[in-house]
C-alpha cells in the first residue's frame, strides 16, 4: 500500500519526535571553521590559499620527478642507448619508432619509443599523480562543495552555477571525467555550455605538465588568455542559448579529515586508468604523425593551410603536424611544438590554438556519449562545432592581432 | 588563558603576518629579491605569497575583533592554516630540490643536501612554527573549557 | 540474493559499499544511460550476495536519470534486500526514502551512517526504539572507519518487509 507524501511526512515527523533528541547545538572550532570557509569575507581568501597550495604542490611534485629524474634518465641514458641499439638506422621503421638519430633531448626526437615514452611516463605521469592526489584530498575533505558555493556568484554571470566548478577543476586533470561530470548539472543549457567551454578552453593535466616543463616562462600568459576566453565565450553562449540556469541547491557537508586508505585507493584507480587509456594513445599519436610525415600527407596539408596559419594566426605552417597529433593527445602536441623553430609569441599562439582547435579524441567521444543526454548528439555536436570554429577563428585571430598591436610578432 | 592575553597574542601574530605579506607584495611587484639575516623575499610567485600572507594577517585581526570565543579561535585556526599552506609548499619544494643533484647526478651529496636547509627562509616558513604553537594553544584551551 | 544500497547522494553509500565488498568491484554503465553504478559481491554465513551501489536518489519518483536507473535496478532484481543508507544528521529525509521503499513491499534494513557526525552535533537517536517502531533492522554505522559494518552484516538475514497499515497505526498511537 502507498501513502501520500503528506501523510508520509506526518508519520516520519512523529517517529523522529519519539526517537531523536536534538541537543543544543554546541558550536565547536571545527563547525565554526566549516562555516568560515563558505563565508565570502573569510572563505575567498582561504580559497585563494588552497588554490595556491594546489598549484604549488603540482609544480613542486611534477617538477621534482620530471626535471629531477625523468629528464636525466631519458636524455642521458635511454635516448642515446636506443638511438645506437636500435637496428635499421635510416629505415622508415627506425624513423617511426626512434625518430631523429641526432636528437639530444627526448622532447625533440619524436619517435614512439623516445618522445612517446618520455612524454607519457616522464612528464604526464607525475603531473597526473600530483593532480589527482590533490583533487582526492579536496573531495574527501569536503572542500569541493565549499568552493562551488564560493564561486557561485561569479559563475552566475555566465549562466552557470557554482557546481560547474567541479567539472572545471576535474578538467584540469583530464577533460574526459570533466565532461562526464557535467551530468550533475540540471539543465541541458548548462550541460551543453560547460561541456563545450571546458573541452575548448581548459587544458588538461597532461598538457599543463608538458607546458610547465617546456615553456614555464609563457605559462601564465597562455592560462590567462584561455581563462579569459572561457568567460568571454561563456557570457556570449549564455546570451545566445535559450534555457534556464537554476539556482544552486546544496548541502555543504562538514569538513572531514581524508583517510589515507581512501585517498590512495582513488589515486590508484586514476593512475591505473592513465596507464590503460592514455599511454596507448600517446604512442599511437607519435606513430600516426610519423607515418603521415613519411607519406607526405603532413607537408601537403601544411602547404594548403599555409595562408590560414601564417596569415590569420601568424604561426608557421609546420605546426600542422602537432595539431594532428593533438587530436590524439594535447600533451604530445605541445611537446612536438617545441621542436619547431619559432618566436616566443608564435609559441604562445600555437599552444593556445592547440588547446582550443579541437578536443582530443577521448574527450570528443565522451562529448558524443554525454551529448545524447543533453539535447541530442546532433544538436550538441552541431552547436559544439559551430561554437568551436567561431572560437578558434576569433580567439586565435585576436591573439595574432594583439601580437601585431604589441609589436611582438 | 585570559581573553586579553589571547587578543594581544593574536594581534602580534597578525601583524607579524600582515607586514611581511605587504613587503612580499611590494618585492613581488618590483621583481626583486631582498634578504635580511635569515629572512628573504623573492623567488617564484612572491607577489601571490605576499597577497595570501596579507589576507592571513587580516584574518588574525578579524579574530581579535570576534567576541564569541569559539568564533575567535576558529578564525585564528583558519588564518594559521593559510600560513601552513604556503609554508608547507615552500618546505616541500625545498626538500624535493635538496634531493636531486645537478647535471649528471641523481642525488645530491650530503653537503649540498644540507646547504638547502641553512636558510635564508621566506616569511611563511618562519611563521610556520609560531602559528603551529598558536593553534595548539587555541585548540587545547577549548578542550579544557568544555 | 541481491543487496541494493540506496540513499541520498553524499550519505556515504559508496563507503558502506566498499566496506561490504572489499576489492572485487566492477563499475558499469547502466545500459542506454550515462549513469554509473557499481556492483560487487559479499559473503554472509557462506552465502553469496550480489551488492549493488544504486545511484543516489532523493525519492522513488523518477525525476532525473539517476532516479530512473535506481527504479530500474529495483525492478529487475527478484526479491532484493534494500539497505537504505541514511545520514544520521538528516534522519527525516532518509526515512522518507525508506518509507517509500517499504511501501513498495521490499525487504528493508537501515544503516544510520555518519553516526559520528550525529554525536558531534549532540544528536541522540534511540536506535532500539526506532527499530521497534519500524520493524526492520536499524544499525548505526561510521562507514568511513568501518564502525558498525559487522553488525550490519549480521543483520542482513533479518531484513524484513513492513506492513504499512500496521506501521501507520503503530505510529499514530505513539
Amino acid at each position: 500500500m502507498k501513502l501520500d507524501p503528506e501523510e508520509r511526512w506526518r508519520l516520519i515527523d512523529r517517529v523522529a519526535r519519539e526517537t531523536v533528541e536534538y541537543g543544543a547545538e554546541r558550536s565547536t572550532i571545527g563547525s565554526v571553521l566549516a562555516e568560515l570557509t563558505v563565508k565570502p569575507l573569510t572563505g575567498i581568501p582561504f580559497a585563494f590559499a588552497v588554490l595556491y597550495g594546489f598549484w604549488g604542490f603540482f609544480d613542486a611534485f611534477a617538477g621534482f620527478f620530471t626535471d629531477g629524474f625523468f629528464v636525466p634518465l631519458f636524455d642521458d641514458h635511454w635516448l642515446p642507448w636506443i638511438q645506437e641499439a636500435f637496428p635499421l638506422k635510416g629505415s622508415w621503421l627506425y624513423y617511426v619508432l626512434v625518430g631523429d638519430p641526432e636528437a639530444v633531448n627526448s622532447f625533440e626526437a619524436l619517435g614512439m619509443l623516445t618522445s612517446g615514452f618520455f612524454v607519457a611516463i616522464g612528464v604526464v605521469l607525475p603531473a597526473i599523480v600530483a593532480f589527482y592526489l590533490v583533487i582526492t584530498i579536496l573531495e574527501d575533505s569536503g572542500y569541493m562543495p565549499r568552493l562551488a558555493v564560493l564561486v557561485d556568484t561569479v559563475l552566475h554571470k555566465i549562466g552557470l552555477h557554482g557546481f560547474a566548478v567541479v567539472p572545471m577543476i576535474l578538467s584540469l586533470g583530464c577533460n574526459v571525467p570533466g565532461v562526464a561530470s557535467t551530468r550533475t548539472l540540471e539543465t541541458k543549457k548548462q550541460r551543453f555550455m560547460i561541456m563545450i567551454l571546458l573541452s575548448v578552453f581548459i587544458p588538461c593535466g597532461a598538457q599543463l605538465g608538458v607546458m610547465l616543463s617546456l615553456i614555464p616562462e609563457y605559462f601564465g600568459y597562455i592560462m590567462i588568455y584561455l581563462v579569459t576566453g572561457f568567460f568571454v565565450f561563456g557570457w556570449v553562449l549564455n546570451k545566445l542559448l535559450p534555457g534556464r540556469s537554476p539556482e544552486i541547491i546544496t548541502d555543504v557537508p562538514p569538513l572531514r579529515t581524508p583517510t589515507i586508505a581512501n585517498v590512495s585507493r582513488k589515486l590508484w584507480v586514476k593512475v591505473k586508468g592513465f596507464f590503460t587509456n592514455a599511454i596507448p594513445f600517446v604512442l599511437l599519436g607519435v606513430g600516426l604523425v610519423n607515418l603521415l610525415y613519411l607519406g607526405g600527407v603532413i607537408s601537403w596539408i601544411a602547404n594548403s593551410l599555409e595562408p590560414l596559419f601564417t596569415g590569420w594566426f601568424g604561426i608557421p605552417k609546420e605546426t600542422v603536424a602537432p595539431l594532428i597529433a593533438g587530436f590524439l593527445r594535447k600533451d604530445l602536441a605541445v611537446a612536438q611544438l617545441s621542436a619547431i623553430d619559432m618566436s616566443g609569441f608564435q609559441l604562445i599562439t600555437s599552444v593556445v590554438i592547440i588547446s582550443i582547435y579541437f578536443p582530443c579524441i577521448a574527450t570528443f567521444s565522451m562529448i558524443i556519449k554525454e551529448g545524447r543526454k543533453s539535447g541530442g548528439v546532433i544538436r550538441v555536436l552541431g552547436g559544439g562545432l559551430l561554437t568551436l570554429v567561431t572560437v578558434v577563428f576569433l580567439w586565435g585571430g585576436l591573439l595574432h592581432l594583439i601580437g601585431i598591436l604589441l609589436g611582438v610578432t | 588563558m585570559k581573553r586579553k592575553t589571547l587578543d594581544i597574542l593574536l594581534a602580534l601574530v597578525g601583524a607579524g603576518t600582515f607586514i611581511p605579506g605587504l613587503l612580499g607584495i611590494l618585492f613581488g611587484l618590483a621583481g626583486e629579491t631582498y634578504t635580511w639575516r635569515i629572512l628573504t623575499f623573492g623567488g617564484n610567485f612572491t607577489l601571490w605569497r605576499g597577497l595570501i600572507l596579507l589576507a592571513a594577517g587580516t584574518q588574525f585581526f578579524f579574530a581579535v575583533n570576534q567576541s564569541n570565543p569559539v568564533q575567535k579561535r576558529a578564525q585564528a585556526v583558519l588564518a594559521s592554516s593559510m600560513i601552513w599552506i604556503i609554508g608547507g609548499i615552500e618546505i616541500l619544494s625545498t626538500v624535493l630540490n635538496s634531493i636531486t643533484g645537478g647535471e649528471g647526478a641523481w642525488l645530491n651529496t650530503a653537503g649540498e643536501f644540507l646547504s638547502h636547509y641553512t636558510g635564508p627562509f621566506t616569511p611563511s616558513v618562519l611563521l610556520l612554527p609560531i602559528s603551529i604553537l598558536l593553534v595548539i594553544l587555541v585548540t587545547s584551551n577549548e578542550a579544557k573549557n568544555d | 540474493m541481491a543487496i541494493l544500497l540506496m540513499g541520498h547522494p553524499n550519505v556515504g553509500k559508496s563507503a558502506v559499499f566498499n566496506r561490504l565488498t572489499g576489492a572485487n568491484i566492477t563499475e558499469s554503465n547502466y545500459p542506454g544511460t550515462t549513469v554509473d553504478f557499481t556492483e560487487g559481491y559479499t559473503y554472509i554465513d557462506g552465502k553469496e550476495y550480489k551488492v549493488i551501489d544504486v545511484p543516489g536518489t532523493f525519492s522513488t519518483d523518477p525525476k532525473d536519470e539517476a532516479e530512473k536507473v535506481a527504479l530500474d535496478i529495483l525492478a529487475e532484481h527478484e526479491d532484493p534486500i534494500v539497505l537504505v543508507v541514511i545520514d544520521s544528521t538528516k534522519i527525516e529525509r532518509g526515512l522518507y526514502l525508506a518509507f517509500e521503499i517499504m511501501e513498495r513491499g521490499y525487504k528493508v534494513m537501515i544503516a544510520l551512517n555518519m553516526w559520528d557526525d550525529a554525536e558531534k552535533h549532540d544528536l541522540s537517536i534511540d536506535v532500539d526504539q526506532l527499530e521497534e517502531i519500524l520493524g526492520v533492522p536499524v544499525v548505526p554505522t561510521v562507514a568511513i572507519s568501518g564502525k558498525g559494518i559487522s553488525t550490519l552484516v549480521e543483520n542482513v538475514p533479518t531484513a524484513s518487509r513492513v506492513d504499512i497499515e500496521r506501521l501507520r497505526e503503530k505510529i499514530t498511537s505513539l
